[in-house]
């Protein structure tokens, strides 16, 4: 009745026009790895003259076929987007975005109807930028974050960031496939950048800082000064390295994507040398003092 | 090329800090220490609980991902329900000895764990950290003596469909189901392990909570019901 694709392990691509120079990658996380199961991650772009439009996805690991729906979603969204762009950034572009989902939850509904499935077999999440010269739109649904940087001599600052959505639990978060999936689609225009990066919820725990409302600056800065170096081919190359890394599969296991957007040309100078070596930053948790309260306790003083 | 090699050929990203937020599963243990728990059953909990410590710490990712914390209830005295561990995460948990007396205040047990839950789940918020649906393992072998365990219970169930906890009650005695299933609400199952090591319970609440704390974002994992046993409709 359906034919799947072979499961995804990864992905990658680059991008290198006079315009935009891109990397991107998606890694299957250990826990899917060691299961045999693919990644459900997927992103894509598309171009329009000077334009470039940008999604990732995650793809529920509980919904049947949560890989299709990320991969057809990201797809379907970015060219679909791209061939409707106005002729200038502005607030049309969002109804721009929201006809484009709900275009690809129409073909994902086909999709499921012609496999006996649901449309929420397909759930997936939505990050995504159309960008044009140094300003941008970041449209979002669920977790996963999209950050619009702007250098500063070696470090970057997020001039604009689209921060994960969650239920009240980390695991409850939304997707383009749920019904009410027009209250969760976020906006958020960006007047300037110098750099945009796309993640998934499995990039977002140590890229962004614990109030998951700014980017963390120890992974950020070495990671945009070394890809503003790059030519977008070997970017897409230490982006695979980045994901593939032991600290940073430890870190999460999720499946990753991450997708970098320079609008600026390989930067040659000397930027980022004599900066001072970044310590990893010891987690503190509240929890910890519990046991300098137990050690209380049993001496004799009250619990709690 | 496996799928995790690096590729030597590109330079690397140097300095790069991955500092770990990962989020948290919390888990409260409460476990009935009234007198009719004297004997195996508590030696069998106790050597459970060792187990637990053991099998959490051994998955580095259970490890750093749930947070523990271990109530009793029964004893003797004014303070008849006691927090025996506080709040620990498990790689740094150590699993209690505990001992067998008194009633069996249940439902002030109860209170007690969904307080904790609530002030956990505040700390967590407050260190920026993200967690899971806390669970409430019970394990009991009898039946609630305190006056307003009632109480208890409503409030109890009322926790659960608001999605502030997930409760497993486990109890040694069936005819006590009809009781204990008042705290978890109907079409919730009361589990009974009658004549089961309770020990293996730790094992299976530990291999749980891995199961848990591992799945990622929008993912529901099944994992097998505490047994093997009959299980009791309520």
């Amino acid at each position: 009745m359906f034919e799947l694709d072979p499961p995804r392990q990864v992905q990658g691509d680059s991008l290198d026009t006079p315009a935009w120079r891109a990397a991107g990658c998606s890694l299957v996380g250990p826990s899917h790895h060691a299961r045999g199961v693919g990644c459900d991650d997927a992103f894509a772009w598309a171009r329009r003259d000077d334009w470039l439009v940008a999604c990732v996805s995650d793809g529920a690991g509980s919904a049947r076929f949560g890989a299709v729906g990320s991969d057809r979603a990201v797809r379907s969204i970015s060219e679909r987007i791209a061939e409707r762009l106005p002729d200038a950034l502005d607030s049309r572009c969002e109804q721009v975005v929201a006809d484009a989902v709900d275009a690809a939850r129409e073909q994902l509904r086909q999709l499921a109807s012609a496999w006996g499935a649901g449309l929420n077999d397909f759930h997936a999440t939505l990050v995504g930028a159309i960008m044009k010269g140094r300003r941008a739109l970041l449209f979002h649904i669920g977790d996963g974050a999209a950050a619009a940087l702007r250098k500063d001599g070696a470090s970057w600052a997020d001039t604009a960031l689209s921060p994960p959505q969650n239920g009240e639990y980390i695991n409850e978060t939304y997707f383009l496939t749920q019904e009410r999936w027009r209250d969760t689609l976020r906006f958020t225009p960006v007047e300037s950048f110098d750099a945009l990066l796309l993640m998934t919820d499995g990039v977002t725990p140590f890229a962004l800082d614990r109030t998951r409302a700014a980017g963390a600056g120890a992974f950020l800065d070495p990671l945009l000064n070394t890809l503003d170096k790059l030519a977008p081919d070997i970017a897409e190359r230490a982006l695979r390295n980045l994901l593939a890394r032991a600290d940073v599969r430890a870190a999460c296991d999720d499946d990753k994507t991450l997708l970098w957007v320079s609008n600026g040309s390989v930067e040659t100078g000397s930027g980022g040398e004599g900066k001072p070596d970044v310590e990893m930053k010891e987690v503190a948790l509240d929890v910890r003092f519990a046991a300098k309260r137990q050690r209380m306790a049993r001496r004799g003083g009250r619990y709690l | 090329m496996g799928i995790y090699d690096q590729d030597e050929s590109v330079p690397e990203i140097a300095n790069l800090a991955v500092d770990n937020t990962e989020e948290r599963t919390p888990c409260v243990l409460l476990i009935d220490c009234s007198g009719s728990m004297g004997g195996t059953p508590m030696k069998q909990v106790n050597a459970g609980l060792k187990e637990f410590e053991r099998a959490i710490k051994s998955d580095p990712t259970t490890a750093a991902r749930v947070v523990v914390c271990v109530i009793g209830f029964g004893f003797t005295g004014s303070e008849d329900v006691r927090i025996v561990e506080d709040w620990t995460e498990a790689d740094l948990f150590n699993a209690p000895t505990l001992t067998a007396q008194g009633g069996t205040p249940m439902g002030k047990g109860m209170d007690m764990a969904l307080d904790e839950v609530e002030k956990v789940k505040q700390s967590l918020r407050l260190n920026g950290i993200t967690y899971k649906r806390p669970w409430v393992f019970l394990m009991t072998d009898g039946q609630p003596t305190d006056a307003s365990w009632e109480k208890s219970a409503d409030r109890c169930v009322a926790a659960i469909k608001a999605k502030q906890v997930l409760v497993w009650a486990l109890t040694t005695a069936p005819n006590s189901a009809d009781k204990l299933g008042r705290f978890v609400g109907p079409g919730n199952q009361v589990f009974n392990i009658e004549g089961a090591d309770l020990s293996s319970m730790f094992v299976w609440l530990s291999s749980s909570l891995s199961a848990v704390s591992e799945g990622g974002a929008g993912e529901s994992r099944q994992i097998p019901a505490p047994g093997p046993m009959i299980t009791i409709e309520t």
